[in-house]
């Protein structure tokens, strides 16, 4: 247990009779920074706050810089928390805001009333090394200027950056962000996590990073953790969970908006696809989904024998591409080809096609229940 | 409207007529409430304004103006600055203790599992009671001889107090039954006010090491509780400046004078001595109090926007 920033080992949590974390198990490396990726409701939160102590988990233990953390309050567990709505302290000013953690560990309640604080020799010793540290603190997160404002005096993205100074300002183990970004608008969210990222590095810290984006998982992570329904589906590099997802509910979160999804005994019925031996191999024993993004298949002119009888729907021009939209007459349900946008006028609406699929590009997963159901083309 | 209003041209004078159909529809829609503000509030405040500045008495013929004759009489009468010092010394003891007290009860009772639905309940119940009725039972509670209060205090080897009869006592016990009555009210606030603070900040409390005892008090429930606390403060004011029902019933102002009180020293101006006059100015004085309270709270109000 030494070496690691944090420990989690079958880790569950039941709320009211709902399991909100099962059998969750991960490590994270000294100054590794790991996204937990899921959709809402997927129990992502509730880990965070389980290993904040927020929550207490039902079983499991969490190990924090190699020590359990069990009987310890959140406050001695050396971490610290940006929260998705910042919780900053709303009639204290920025410096007071970034001084509260500091202030709350390191003097006593009596040596925090403001006259025993400039009086008595140890007091004042100690706020001279608070103040130096939340100085540096707004330094490096470069809101110095702000520190005498009160948080609804600052913008979004200030406020996040004060969250963030709150949290930098203890020099803490391990780091937990809940959806830290999820209050920004489009382009500072871009901008803040590779700062984010950036700054992360710098001071090396282990860090838990929360969000359903995936977009902004794959950007920022050096490895993503991928959550369903309270389980870990999957712990992986960004590049290997978008080449190699172990399921086919990781591979429609990773692949948005769209992922294409096919019964294989669909793709079989067209000729030429039973020849490839390795769709014969894998589609031969069990009943089998073949999921493939837009860029893993072209469409062609029909007829074409090794391609999938479709019609064209309609075309989403996207700048540089552009996504067709297209249907199988025979009701196997709806697909999204990629194509390059200038080739979009030779697809218009109800022309008839043919739809080759890349299988190197494409994975293949027992069979989904929900396919009959919902639209084979997953709209994020 | 803007965007009618914004069209130019031919369709302008359309929309000045639009915009003036608009208007006469806001006021006939206001004129009800307006009328009744006027009829049910203005009209007698400006009655009792008037009245105020005469000498005016049930049974009598006719009245004199005497200019400000009554509220000087107010601040020179020995009567009446006896039940305008006893009201401060009530609203002084009342006024703290009660607010400090029902804060530490809404937080205590926050704190509880299921018992808090119970004592909610049991705080809140002397607001719901009819107070003359239990001005009764503390009646009979305190009484010398009989009373359950005395009982006890002798049992434990004290000697007897006529709390209500002793001009030592009897304002304190007002006091205590003011305070016992004004609880409940305010813990009710409190807990509401408690109810609001975000979850976050008093987790983010807990992380920062705020995460019970005073130092969660000062850094996050005192300071969220600011607007309710102002409140709590404003309406305890109010009703104890107000108070009228336990003197009425337990004391008449009694025993010499001791429990005097500006509202039932304006209730006897009025309906023992048919000094309307006279009253009328008390009622002013009474109105300018609460206005200024009410007006100080609006302001305090106005600064407060960062907390939200």
């Amino acid at each position: 247990m030494t070496h690691q920033g944090l420990a989690l080992e079958r880790v569950s949590k039941t709320y009211a009779g709902t399991p909100a974390l099962r059998d969750v198990s991960l490590v994270v490396a000294q100054g590794e920074m790991v996204s937990i990726l899921g959709p809402s409701g997927c129990g992502k939160s509730t880990l965070l706050r389980v290993i904040a102590g927020l929550d207490a988990p039902d079983t499991g233990t969490i190990h924090i810089a190699g020590r359990s953390v069990r009987d310890l309050a959140p406050k001695n567990r050396g971490l610290a928390f940006v929260f998705q709505t910042y919780a900053l302290y709303p009639h204290l000013t920025v410096y007071q805001n970034i001084a509260a953690p500091l202030a709350m560990t390191e003097l006593t309640a009596f040596e925090r009333l403001p006259l025993v604080r400039s009086l008595a020799r140890g007091p004042r010793t100690t706020w001279r090394s608070i103040d130096a540290r939340v100085r540096a603190t707004a330094d490096l997160l470069e809101i110095g200027p702000m520190l005498a404002r009160k948080p609804s005096q600052l913008s979004g993205g200030q406020r996040q950056r004060v969250a963030l100074g709150r949290a930098l300002v203890r020099q803490p183990d391990l780091f937990l962000l809940d959806e830290p970004l999820a209050n920004l608008d489009a382009a500072l969210r871009v901008q803040t996590r590779s700062e984010l990222r950036k700054l992360q590095r710098r001071i090396g810290a282990t860090t838990l990073f929360v969000t359903h984006d995936q977009a902004e998982a794959m950007a920022i992570s050096d490895r993503i953790a991928v959550m369903f329904d309270g389980r870990i589906r999957q712990v992986a590099t960004p590049d290997e969970l978008y080449r190699h997802p172990v399921d086919l509910d990781v591979a429609r979160f990773m692949s948005q908006p769209h992922l294409n999804v096919v019964k294989a005994r669909t793709l079989r019925r067209t000729g030429a696809l039973l020849a490839d031996a390795r769709l014969a191999r894998e589609g031969a024993d069990m009943p089998r989904v073949i999921a493939f993004r837009p860029e893993a298949c072209r469409l062609t002119p029909a007829p074409d024998r090794q391609g999938l009888p479709v019609i064209v729907e309609r075309v989403e021009h996207a700048g540089a591409e552009a996504y067709v939209f297209v249907d199988q007459p025979d009701g196997g349900g709806p697909c999204v080809v990629r194509i390059p946008s200038a080739e979009a006028t030779k697809w218009p609406a109800g022309r008839h096609a043919a739809l080759r699929v890349d299988l190197d590009a494409a994975w293949f997963f027992p069979d989904a229940p929900d396919l009959q159901d919902t639209p084979r083309a997953e709209v994020a | 409207m803007a965007l009618a209003g914004a069209a130019a041209g031919p369709l302008s004078q359309g929309a000045t007529r639009a915009h003036l159909m608009q208007a006469r529809a806001g006021h006939l829609l206001a004129a009800p409430a307006a009328g009744l503000l006027l009829v049910m509030l203005f009209l007698p405040s400006a009655l009792v304004l008037t009245l105020s500045l005469t000498d005016y008495a049930f049974g009598m013929p006719g009245f004199n103006f005497i200019g400000l004759d009554n509220y000087r009489d107010m601040l020179t009468d020995a009567r009446f600055r006896t039940s305008i010092a006893n009201t401060a010394v009530y609203l002084a003891i009342v006024t703290p203790v009660s607010v400090l007290l029902a804060l530490w009860l809404a937080i205590v009772i926050d704190a509880q599992g299921w018992l808090r639905g119970v004592y909610q309940t049991v705080f809140f119940l002397p607001v719901t009671a009819t107070l003359v009725a239990m001005a009764t039972a503390w009646e009979v509670l305190l009484h010398p001889t009989f009373g359950l209060v005395n009982n006890l205090l002798v049992l434990a080897g004290g000697d007897k107090v006529r709390f209500l009869s002793d001009p030592d006592t009897a304002l304190y016990t007002l006091a205590f039954i003011g305070i016992w009555k004004q609880v409940g009210y305010n813990v009710l606030l409190f807990t509401a006010g408690l109810s609001t603070i975000p979850k976050d900040l008093l987790e983010a409390g807990s992380i920062d090491g705020a995460d019970r005892g005073w130092s969660r008090f000062f850094l996050v429930t005192l300071p969220m509780l600011g607007p309710v606390t102002v409140f709590v403060v404003v309406i305890t004011l109010i009703r104890a400046f107000s108070e009228f029902e336990t003197v009425a019933v337990l004391t008449r102002g009694g025993p010499v004078g001791s429990t005097q009180m500006v509202l039932f020293t304006l209730y006897e101006e009025a309906f023992r001595y048919f000094k309307v006059g006279m009253a009328a100015a008390l009622a002013v004085s009474f109105l300018v109090f609460v206005a200024t309270v009410s007006i100080l709270h609006a302001r305090f109000l106005d600064r407060r926007v960062h907390y939200v």
